[in-house]
């Protein structure tokens, strides 16, 4: 079949997926519902490896307009080329190991059709925003991830001990991107206002036709960069992904690590001609420092957390932070390439972490873990390669992707070069850590869930082993020397073909690639030392002091928000409820409403249903048009 | 094309008309004799005492007929013009009356079939 | 001109092939009938040739797109009525009959090229329409219902045939192209602005105004909607407006565009009239059918924003408004008569997401689209005509927009309705099939036609 026949295939099939499940999932046994999801994940992601095969140039797909208007129309319309077929891979690809990890995670679960039809949906979400040709299309994905994020996070709304934090958490989420979402909305407008259209290769186009002013152009990328921030998590609108974590594992998985926060890189690099303007130019450094202090911040935080998920998080935020210095730093297809990589091995560790949570029947925090190794040997090897992909283990993923990033930066500015170094080292560390403490030295839950203790069933352990593979090799995509991913990039994505490509020479790349190794190597053996040899654990909480206790606190970012910006809303709110809304609202506006209720009473007094009014009435009527005639003449 | 002023002879002749019934009510009105008495007053009835109420009901069927006669009797004073113009309208005059005739001759049959017109039932 | 014979032919037919007492007969009659006329009138498109042909008549491209949704409104209103019609066998054959009659009437309305042929449309639209409402015949409010829209449309009538003897009396002519032409030829002169022609201008638009319900020609709607069955409700709503509509913008796009001038301000008054008038007599409506009436009269309202603006588009944009408010009045109508309430109240409807969610989501969707709620189909046509008027009557439409706040107000009020919980206890409702597939069209129309239809530019 053709490429125009298959890609909505791929949209429609999870689509379909999710309205069955949803429909009659009730009523449809456990099996049929998780089967079902997954399949069509399957099937979608063979379909889309089909597609990745047969394309050459990017095609477009017409399906319909959604509105036409003389002045501009808005379609619905695809466009496949590399890049949006590579994320639809990632997103299918990942997407089905996921669902499959779901089946066996979610396995006692009664919302279980609920949780398949919101996955299903969130794919079908992501791979609109993915594939559309325009900004309208993005926007619409970006809005249906936002909501099946917001369902999934709060998905144990009812739970009796965190029910009521979960819903909180979802909402968290959830209004935080609507920050970010406006700052997109706002970035669409002025980009429909100053070029007419929505269409990614259009306004590239008249890019240079119209040439717009600078500070127009710094606008509409800033305005998109604010929207990325919200869903991709960066400073400062990041504080709810580490909270997102209160939805069930394999979500955190796939959209909170794999997918969705990537949607702010996609976006940044889908209108990577706007940003290479002379006036995008402060926001590309606006970017690159906001994702420098991010990646920073978020890995010092997660030196000091002790539950297992909140570590993934802030790593996933630290390690966005980096992809977003590359953005800044116009490398586009290294920030692809890294958010690949992450893909695999964060995912991995979540999947990881969802598995040693199933063992340990509900458990999160690290403190009652510990010597894991033995009880769920599958789970602590693959974690293992997850921690030392994202470590930037030599040869492993990791390693290229953040090394072909260090590369730029160091071709950038020294400066920028040390502190992500730095943030690698962070990154090594915690991570380490983490392992070590997870999965070393003695047990320290309790007996009844040591009773329990075991190896999660083939279903979980598949993906695991499957991405554990991927985290290994997937670094020689783009291996120096070939670099076939950026070549694969600049082939037929708008814009990327004008980027110039970074080529290090080999003394510094063998320089820049000693210097990670070794650094990972050092948080390696300290960690080791520290957590393994002298059997150092982390405090509780009241303990700790200093650094460590800032860390632990998450630098008070919350508070902070709290009381900056919470705080004086809920006064102004209440002012204006006092003073809008009991005074002034429900006398004049309920006053309105009263009148024209009491007008309509008098109105329908007329209707006296007597026919003879009502010849009169039509009497007076043709009165007054000869009337209106004798005035008019 | 006509204006308003060619429309000036109806006018007149309708204000003529009207002038004329009101003038003439009203004059005998005025120049009649007035002689009341009782049994002058009293409802004439042909030298008969009246009883009963002049409304009482008919069988609707009465009606019914009645209207279906007013109904055939007007589509007949067609046939005046076609008749008047017979050899004028030639074949396809000949063909639209036969149309015509053949849709008032589907309602009678209509009518017959529906028992309209059977007294009693 | 095919249709129209088919039309009327298979309505004789099923007059008399109900002697037979065997409904199923008559509706299969008139359904087939229908359908090949349908088929032909789509046939016709782009195509003027065919087998029967007369002057009176040109079936234009416009002509035959108002004809198709009157004929797919008409046979939606036969299939909804035709439950409650097979419980009397031996009148089945004339209920559809009837209907079948007006719709040619419908079609001779949409496709006339001079005024007497109008006229006859006209007649024969309404004459079955007047007999139709009374088809109640044990409920008192149908014969009133009956009789009041008789004596009133008599009287609308006689104002119709005067306006048009003063037009004639003007113009000398019948033909409403050779009207237009000659107003056209002579509007430098004072022939063309004659105070004959100018009377009969105002009397036509008068009749025109009481044949659609705009204020204050409107009295009869309430009364005559709430009597009249609900199947007969509905057709007047969706064909008689098509109609109406139809030759209302013909007449005066075709014969009098050039008095636009002169009769506009008056149509501008009146509109506002009946927009103000519906919503204010809508608000405190307990009963639904009334509330449907005084809906109606506000969309009336709004649609004679597309009459004054007569722009290249304003036929088109008309039809649109039109053909979702059809759909979604069918539907409503439809469920009330499912709901077998004998008072007809709006609280009726309490519980109907319970009692049957398939009647809830249609009834839901069909006011969601009379209130103008993105994307159905009544948001593509109230925003069609109200853009379209905008260049020309900015504050008219800004004030219709605040008008259709208030319309909110009251459709939003029985969507509530149907989302309460019911007081008494009440049984599940039970759908006949054929209602099933009429809703679930509506539905699929209501839901993506103004989406559609917004893609094509049709005439």
């Amino acid at each position: 079949m053709k490429i125009e026949q298959l890609v909505p295939l791929i949209l429609l099939l999870p689509l379909l997926g999710g309205l069955i499940n949803g429909v009659l999932g009730k009523k449809l046994p456990k099996k049929v519902v998780g089967s079902l999801a997954t399949a069509v994940m399957f099937i979608a992601f063979g379909i889309a490896l089909n597609v990745f095969f047969q394309l050459h140039d990017s095609v477009r797909i017409d399906l319909f307009t959604i509105i036409r208007l003389d002045s501009f129309s808005l379609n619905a319309r695809f466009l496949v080329d590399d890049l949006s077929i590579w994320m639809t891979l990632i997103v299918t690809g990942i997407g089905s190991l996921i669902h499959l990890f779901s089946m066996g995670y979610m396995s006692h679960d009664e919302g279980y059709y609920k949780f398949f039809t919101y996955l299903n949906l969130f794919i079908f979400a992501m791979l609109i925003l993915i594939l559309g040709s325009n900004y309208f299309m993005l926007f619409f994905g970006w809005e249906g991830v936002g909501i099946c994020s917001y369902l999934l996070i709060g998905f144990h709304y009812s739970d009796e001990k965190k029910g009521l934090l979960n819903s909180i958490a979802a909402r968290k989420a959830f209004v935080m991107n609507r920050i970010g979402d406006l700052g997109l909305l706002i970035g669409l407008f002025l980009i429909l206002s100053t070029f007419g259209t929505l269409e990614y290769n259009e306004v590239a186009a008249k890019l240079t036709e119209l040439s717009p002013s600078n500070w127009m152009l710094f606008g509409i990328t800033i305005c998109l960069f604010i929207g990325a921030t919200g869903k991709s998590a960066q400073i400062p609108l990041f504080t709810w992904l580490p909270d997102a974590m209160a939805g069930p594992t394999p979500v955190s998985a796939l959209i909170h690590a794999a997918t969705m926060v990537t949607a702010g890189i996609f976006l940044v690099v889908r209108s990577n001609f706007l940003f290479e303007t002379p006036g995008a130019q402060l926001t590309q450094d606006i970017m690159l420092y906001i994702g420098l202090a991010t990646s920073l911040v978020a890995a010092f935080i997660a030196m000091r957390q002790n539950d297992i998920k909140k570590v993934l998080a802030y790593s996933t935020v630290s390690q966005l932070g980096f992809i977003f210095v590359a953005l800044g730093m116009g490398a586009y297809t290294a920030a692809i390439f890294h958010v690949t990589t992450h893909a695999f091995f964060k995912a991995l560790l979540f999947l990881g972490s969802g598995s040693v949570i199933h063992a340990m029947s509900d458990e999160q925090d690290i403190r009652q873990m510990g010597g894991l190794k033995k009880f769920i040997p599958i789970t602590h090897l693959t974690f293992l390669i997850g921690t030392l992909a994202i470590s930037g283990f030599p040869l492993l993923s990791g390693f290229f992707s953040k090394d072909e990033i260090l590369a730029h930066a160091l071709h950038h500015n020294a400066f920028i070069y040390g502190a992500l170094a730095f943030s690698a080292l962070l990154t090594a560390i915690y991570m380490f850590r983490l392992y070590f403490v997870v999965f070393h030295g003695e047990f320290r839950g309790s007996d009844h869930v040591k009773s329990h203790l075991h190896e999660s069933p083939l279903n979980m352990t598949f993906p695991l082993i499957v991405l554990a593979v991927l985290s290994v090799v997937g670094g020689a995509l783009n291996i120096p020397g070939s670099h076939w991913f950026s070549h694969f990039l600049n082939h037929n994505v708008t814009g990327l073909d004008k980027v110039a490509e970074l080529h290090v020479d080999n003394s510094s790349l063998i320089t820049l690639m000693v210097t990670a190794s070794v650094l990972t190597i050092v948080a390696l053996i300290g960690a080791y030392s520290s957590y393994v040899m002298k059997k150092q654990l982390p405090v509780s909480d009241d303990k700790i002091t200093g650094w460590a206790k800032l860390s632990a606190n998450k630098l008070y970012f919350d508070e902070i928000y709290d009381v900056l910006f919470v705080k004086p809303i809920e006064l102004i709110s209440k002012l204006s409820h006092q003073l809008i809304e009991v005074l002034f609202l429900n006398n004049v506006v309920l006053g309105v409403a009263k009148s024209i209720g009491r007008t309509g009473d008098l109105v329908k007094k007329i209707q006296t249903g007597r026919t003879e009014w009502y010849l009169l009435w039509m009497v007076f009527g043709i009165i007054g048009l000869v009337v209106y005639y004798l005035v008019k003449i | 094309m006509s204006t308003a002023n060619d429309y000036l002879p109806i006018l007149i002749q309708a204000g003529v008309a009207i002038g004329f019934v009101v003038l003439v009510l009203v004059v005998t009105h005025v120049l009649g004799p007035k002689l009341n008495s009782k049994k002058k007053d009293a409802n004439f009835e042909c030298g008969i005492e009246s009883k009963g109420d002049a409304r009482f009901p008919v069988s609707v069927r009465y009606f019914l007929t009645a209207i279906l006669f007013v109904l055939f009797d007007v589509e007949v004073i067609f046939f005046y013009p076609y008749a008047v113009n017979f050899s004028d309208l030639k074949l396809e005059g000949l063909l639209a009356v036969i149309m015509f005739v053949a849709f008032f001759l589907v309602g009678f049959f209509y009518v017959l079939k529906k028992g309209a017109l059977e007294w009693e039932k | 001109m095919d249709a129209l014979i088919v039309i009327f032919l298979s309505g004789l037919i099923s007059l008399f092939i109900a002697f037979a007492k065997k409904p199923v007969l008559v509706l299969l009659t008139s359904t087939v009938g229908l359908l090949i006329a349908i088929a032909l009138f789509i046939a016709q498109w782009n195509n003027p040739v065919t087998l029967f042909s007369y002057e009176g008549l040109e079936f234009t491209n416009t002509a035959l797109l108002y004809s198709i949704a009157a004929s797919i409104f008409a046979l939606f209103s036969i299939l909804i009525g035709y439950n409650s019609y097979k419980k009397q066998p031996e009148h089945t054959g004339e209920y559809i009959g009837l209907l079948m009659f007006s719709l040619v009437g419908a079609v001779c309305m949409l496709a006339f090229t001079d005024m007497f042929m109008f006229f006859l449309g006209l007649e024969i639209l309404s004459l079955p329409i007047y007999v139709l409402a009374g088809t109640n015949k044990k409920d008192l409010r149908s014969s009133e219902a009956s009789l009041k829209y008789f004596l009133m449309g008599a009287f609308a009538t006689g104002v119709l045939l005067f306006g048009i003897a003063w037009t004639y009396g003007a113009t000398g002519t019948f033909k409403i192209q050779e009207i237009g032409d000659f107003i056209y030829n002579n509007q430098n002169t004072g022939i063309a602005h004659s105070s004959i022609l100018y009377v009969g201008v105002l009397l036509i638009m008068a009749s025109f105004l009481f044949k659609v319900g705009a204020a204050p020609f409107h009295f009869w709607s309430p009364d005559v909607y709430e009597g009249s069955p609900n199947e007969v409700t509905g057709f007047m709503a969706a064909v008689v407006k098509l109609g109406a509509f139809g030759a209302f913008m013909k007449i005066f796009g075709i014969a009098f565009p050039d008095l636009h001038a002169f009769w506009a301000p008056a149509l501008v008054i009146v509109a506002l009239i009946t927009i103000f008038l519906g919503n204010l007599s809508a608000l405190n409506q307990i009963h639904f059918k009334r509330l449907l009436a005084y809906s109606s009269i506000t969309h009336v309202g709004y649609a004679l924003l597309a009459v004054l603006t007569l722009s290249s588009n304003s036929i088109e944009n008309l039809w649109i408004y039109l053909f979702g408010y059809g759909f979604s009045i069918i539907a409503l109508v439809a469920i009330a008569k499912l709901l077998n309430d004998d008072e007809d109240k709006i609280s009726a409807f309490k519980g109907l997401a319970k009692r049957n969610p398939f009647l809830a989501t249609v009834a839901v969707l069909a006011l969601l689209s009379l209130a103008g709620v993105p994307p159905l189909i009544g948001f593509f046509g109230k925003y069609l005509v109200f853009a379209d008027a905008f260049t020309q009557y900015p504050l008219i439409v800004i004030i219709a927009l605040a008008n259709s706040g208030i319309g909110i107000y009251y459709y939003l009020k029985t969507v509530i309705n149907i989302f309460q919980k019911e007081e008494i206890e009440e049984s599940k409702i039970e759908v006949p099939a054929i209602h099933i597939v009429v809703l679930s069209i509506c539905a699929i129309a209501i839901l993506v036609g103004g989406l559609v239809l917004s893609q094509y530019k049709l005439l």
